[in-house]
């Protein structure tokens, strides 16, 4: 079929002239969109009073019900990333992008089938499963095809693509509050159009990244620009997924994101409660919720601005600095409560956010330098597993710890420093991880220079 | 023998269509992008007044 072939990787390949800027709007459209999972709360009060409206009625879903949609979709953005990646690697980016927009749009389109019936399972598997799948493959498949595109710069470009995913929130929130208002009536919540608009305008959007999106020729290589110096880290050489994950750099790199991820994903989720709290008289919500899109903001900034840096800093010595950086700044942070300056909390927080953000951008180009290009969207899938994982630990941890803090006698405003202590405590054994960090033995290199379908000396041999 | 150019030198050497169609990939994903940072900026406000 012509539009199968189309989908084809051989059809992906650039023509003579074609101009490698035109790649990462290719990436940013996908991540844009499916960066909208960071704002599905804006859904949770409206599908908690679908049949109530007004208040919920006794057969209404519980908060707690809703909850598990988003959790369902990252647990299914890990299990994708790390079953699709091998696959993408072979079919090419512009197959698994379109895979991607067809499973995102179209977990939206089942959800909202779920929403109108009432059936909390359909929502599950509609945004949660299919959904969930279509986070995963997007995520990866972009990154890949941007470091193939700028070995000379592969921190800027997998951060332009990374900055997509922090920045999707922003156009995601306005756009589904936009749409519910739309659609609400008395007897609706506008919940179920919203999401069928959703994943048809998501779909289409990502489209244009699918169309779009192309390789570079075998061989190509970027000009060299006068004056612009390459990266400081070239790759060793190739390293095949399967051996990749044997090697300790590969879970030093496991733990590297884990903790960096853990210690800033808990409290990303509790920004407006504890800035609430720890400033007492001084902050109302309204505050707050400027507070918790000050910090998204800087999330997203600090993708691209971090792992740009990388490129000349060296990957190694980037994350030294996310880690000693955000230690002392964690560290820190009980004590612009106790003084009260809100000016240092927000300052010192912002920071912390650019650094859980970049830790996100700059991981791929890390693997990159360790295990070159070749499976590198593979590898980095079978990575964010670690995303899923302190997806989980981050926020269990902050929770546990405030509710514990409190029900022992200890002030709301003084609750959150153990928390903090224990980050900084973290994020020094991150630092430690990091340091392990060593070039990988040339034993794991794989066949030097060979094509996309190369296979292993063991593989080739069966 | 490279088959992509760029910076100020090798745009000269790129057909102005090739260019324009940057622009505009740039313009698809930017626009959207650009109002959803505006959103989050004027929100943002609110913890400064």
């Amino acid at each position: 079929m012509p539009l199968l072939s189309f989908l084809d990787r051989e059809r992906t390949i650039a023509p003579a002239g074609f101009n490698r800027w035109r790649v990462p709007p290719s990436a940013l459209a996908i991540h844009l969109a499916i960066g909208q999972a960071y704002a599905f709360s804006v859904f949770n009060l409206p599908l908690s009073t679908l049949n109530g409206i007004d208040a919920p009625a006794a057969d209404d879903w519980k908060l707690t019900t809703i909850g598990w949609i988003f959790s369902v979709a990252i647990v299914f953005l890990g299990l994708s990333a790390f079953t699709f990646g091998r696959w993408l690697e072979r079919a090419g980016p512009r197959k698994a992008m379109f895979a991607s927009a067809t499973c995102f749009g179209g977990g939206f389109v089942v959800a909202a089938v779920g929403v109108q019936l009432h059936q909390i399972w359909l929502v599950y598997l509609g945004y949660g499963v299919i959904g969930g799948i279509g986070l995963g493959l997007g995520y990866i498949s972009p990154v890949s095809t941007l470091i193939k595109w700028f070995p000379d710069r592969p921190g800027m470009a997998t951060g332009l693509a990374i900055m997509g995913f922090g920045g999707g929130a922003m156009i995601g929130s306005p756009l589904a509050v936009a749409l519910m208002s739309y659609f609400k009536s008395s007897t609706s919540m506008g919940v179920a159009p919203t999401f069928a608009v959703l994943g048809a305008v998501y779909f289409l959007f990502m489209m244009f990244g699918v169309i779009t999106v192309r390789l570079p020729a075998p061989g190509w290589a970027p000009v060299r620009v006068p004056g612009h110096s390459a990266t400081r880290v070239a790759p060793g050489g190739d390293v095949h997924v399967d051996r990749a994950i044997r090697t300790p750099q590969f879970w030093m790199l496991w733990v590297v994101l884990c903790l960096n991820v853990t210690a800033g994903i808990g409290v990303l989720g509790q920004a407006s409660p504890m800035i609430q709290e720890m400033f007492p008289g001084a902050i109302d919500a309204s505050a707050a919720a400027g507070f918790v899109g000050l910090l998204s903001l800087a999330n997203m900034v600090g993708r691209f601005a971090w792992s740009s840096l990388s490129d000349t800093l060296g990957r190694r010595r980037t994350y030294m600095i996310f880690f000693a950086l955000g230690a002392l700044l964690y560290a820190l942070v009980p004590a612009t409560g106790r003084i009260g300056s809100v000016v240092l909390f927000v300052a010192f927080y912002a920071i912390i956010m650019s650094m859980y953000g970049g830790g996100f951008a700059t991981i791929p180009a890390y693997l990159r330098d360790l295990f070159g290009t070749m499976h590198v969207g593979a590898i980095h899938g079978r990575l964010l597993t670690a995303w899923s994982l302190a997806g989980v630990a981050g926020p269990v941890l902050v929770n546990y710890i405030r509710e514990y803090q409190i029900e022992h006698g200890v002030p709301k405003s003084e609750a959150y420093s153990v928390t903090m202590y224990l980050m900084a405590s973290l994020l020094i054994v991150g630092f430690g991880a990091n340091w392990l960090v060593k070039t990988v033995s040339p034993e794991h290199l794989f066949s030097r220079g060979a094509g996309r379908d190369a296979v292993p000396l063991r593989d080739r041999e069966r | 023998m490279p088959n992509v150019q760029e910076g100020s030198q090798a745009h000269e050497l790129q057909p102005r269509g090739e260019q324009l169609k940057v622009v505009a990939s740039w313009l698809v994903v930017g626009l959207p992008a650009a109002w959803g940072v505006a959103q989050v900026v004027v929100k943002s406000m609110a913890l400064f007044r």
